[in-house]
């Protein structure tokens, strides 16, 4: 399985969970991957897969949230192997922020989500559009939430969550202008839109690290979620929401009629 | 018997537009209101609605900036005693494509996204915890776009068939009924930011029911505005004039929606696009939160 040679990929947030998983089965497909993560042991995770892997997968440490950091994962990527055509908006933090918190908690939860999920997809992706779109080859993915879809049995966000929902959310501008955007020039954007699944951040909700209460045997896994996103650069379809719940089958489904593809 | 009538609001952009019609009508219908905008002409707007015969304070504000809310916030509850209505309606517009540079996108992000999306947060971060403590519910109504609503209403149920520009294949890269969400290629850090006004509004609205605080959202298409003027240089064809509609119009639905009072709709998002008419739509079931998650307690 080699259908990605050739291909550069960048993934934000590989250090673990589903970023890991993504980083995995792109270099598996044969793509070179930048992986990136705020986390130091990236670099482990990176020659771990690089081993195992007909890709060549290059780790680094880099926080998204800061421009000079977005500059130096995108000369890294260009140095090191080549300009990215695959991008997977994958980095992400989650918090639970109530609503009447105090006014200063308010303001650094303002920073702490808004800045990695909202303003560092936003940067990383501006700074990867130009060349996918001069070369007329590009995959986006974004990863979002399935708050942004209608609700299903498995329910919506939790209440406080507001900041980390609105971040989710604001994704759905960028998938719906980028694709339209850039849909002549064969660069496609889409969104995995995910429930609970298996990772270390689902895990770092609980003390001990164990799956949260009424989770345990119904989470989705990476490993599926990672098959997901191949199928879904193979299919060739952009501008879409595409949903994964807990407790339905992890399949990418027939593409949705254009007033529903963001909507849900 | 009137809810609004009485009770004390905060209008924020409320210089000119909507913000500005949303003002005068609830002055008419009664309420105090507290006023801002970064335009100096704030503070006449209040004078004007004191003619209303009820009590209106102004201030010069950025809603983007913290200490900013906060002077009015605090402020309107040293001059009125309490807030119970928010109207987070203070935004501006702006053209940015997916391929900007970093500097041009930073310099969006920083107006664009600060004022939209960040101005309706703290609003919304700094009133909240006021409300919840009078312990008399409230209503927080959020200012979006139809960019990120589809029109909604199948073809066969449209009351407006005949003339919906919607109904035109011509307008959009995409065809067919309903009309898909209204954004285009080249506005996404306005559309994003508005996007990501539902996670408020949904967030709020679940986390708000037991206080009985309402918190719903209007999406405006084209209204006869500021900004909208503003992005026509000021001088719009007769034709693209008539066929936006009129802020005084949305207004009186906003008295409307108040008026359904604390068992009314909550968490909706209303869609006002152009070629349909301007009126309290019957509420609809909600799409992305359970009914059991926001129905209002009485």
């Amino acid at each position: 399985m080699s259908f990605l040679k050739n291909r550069t990929a960048i993934v934000s947030g590989a250090a673990q969970g589903l970023g890991e998983a993504f980083a995995l089965r792109l270099a598996q497909a044969g793509a070179d991957v930048l992986a990136f993560d705020i986390q130091p042991k990236i670099l482990e995770v990176a020659r771990t897969i690089d081993m195992d892997s007909p890709g060549k997968v290059i780790g680094l440490i880099a926080d998204i949230s800061k421009r000079s950091e977005v500059e130096r994962i995108i000369s890294t990527v260009t140095r090191e192997l080549s300009p990215a055509s695959i991008l997977i908006n994958n980095a992400g933090v989650w918090k639970e922020t109530l609503v009447d918190s105090s006014w200063l908690q308010a303001l650094d939860d303002w920073d702490y989500l808004i800045e990695t999920n909202f303003k560092g997809l936003l940067m990383l992706s501006r700074a990867c559009i130009p060349s996918m779109k001069e070369h007329k080859l590009g995959d986006i993915i974004n990863i979002s939430s399935y708050y942004v879809l209608p609700a299903r049995k498995s329910g919506t966000n939790p209440g406080n969550t507001d900041l980390y929902n609105a971040s989710k959310w604001g994704i759905n501008g960028f998938t719906d202008a980028w694709s339209k955007y850039l849909r002549d020039y064969n660069v496609r954007v889409n969104a995995l839109c995910m429930g609970a699944t298996d990772t270390a951040m689902l895990r770092g909700l609980t003390e001990d690290g164990s799956l949260p209460a009424g989770l345990e045997g119904k989470v989705m896994q990476s490993s599926e979620i990672a098959d997901l996103m191949i199928e879904l650069i193979k299919d060739g379809r952009t501008g879409e929401n595409i949903g994964a719940w807990v407790g339905e089958p992890v399949r990418l489904e027939e593409p949705r009629p254009a007033h529903k593809r963001i909507t849900g | 018997m009137s809810f609004i009538k009485g009770k004390n609001a905060i209008v924020t952009g409320a210089a000119v537009g909507l913000g500005n019609a949303y003002a005068k009508a609830l002055a008419s219908a009664g309420a105090n209101v507290a006023v801002c905008d970064v335009r100096e002409e704030v503070h006449e707007v209040a004078s004007t609605l004191e003619k209303s015969g009820i009590k209106s304070v102004a201030w010069t504000a950025d809603v983007g900036l913290p200490d900013d809310v906060r002077t009015v916030v605090d402020g309107t509850v040293d001059a009125f005693g309490s807030i119970d209505i928010l109207i987070n309606n203070a935004g501006v517009f702006g053209a940015s494509v997916a391929d900007d540079d970093l500097d041009k996108t930073l310099d969006d992000y920083e107006r664009i996204v600060r004022t939209n999306l960040k101005g309706e947060f703290l609003f919304g971060r700094a009133v909240i915890p006021i409300m919840i403590s009078q312990g008399t519910g409230g209503e927080i109504v959020n200012i979006a776009t139809d960019h990120h609503v589809t029109c909604g209403t199948p073809n066969h149920l449209c009351p407006n068939l005949p003339t919906c520009p919607w109904n035109n294949p011509d307008i959009d890269q995409f065809q067919g009924p309903p009309r898909p969400t209204g954004g285009g290629d080249s506005m996404d850090l306005y559309d994003a930011s508005k996007w990501a006004i539902n996670g408020l509004t949904f967030g709020w609205a679940k986390a708000l029911k037991e206080y009985g605080i309402r918190v719903n959202a209007f999406c405006m298409g084209a209204t006869d505005s500021f900004m909208l003027r503003s992005f026509h240089g000021f001088d719009p064809s007769p034709e693209t004039l008539s066929s936006w509609m009129s802020a005084n119009d949305n207004a009186a639905v906003l008295i409307e929606l108040l008026e359904e009072g604390p068992q009314g709709r909550n968490a909706e998002n209303m869609n006002f696009c152009v070629g349909r008419p301007v009126k309290l739509e019957p509420s609809l079931d909600p799409i992305y939160v359970m009914k059991e998650d926001i129905n209002v307690v009485s």
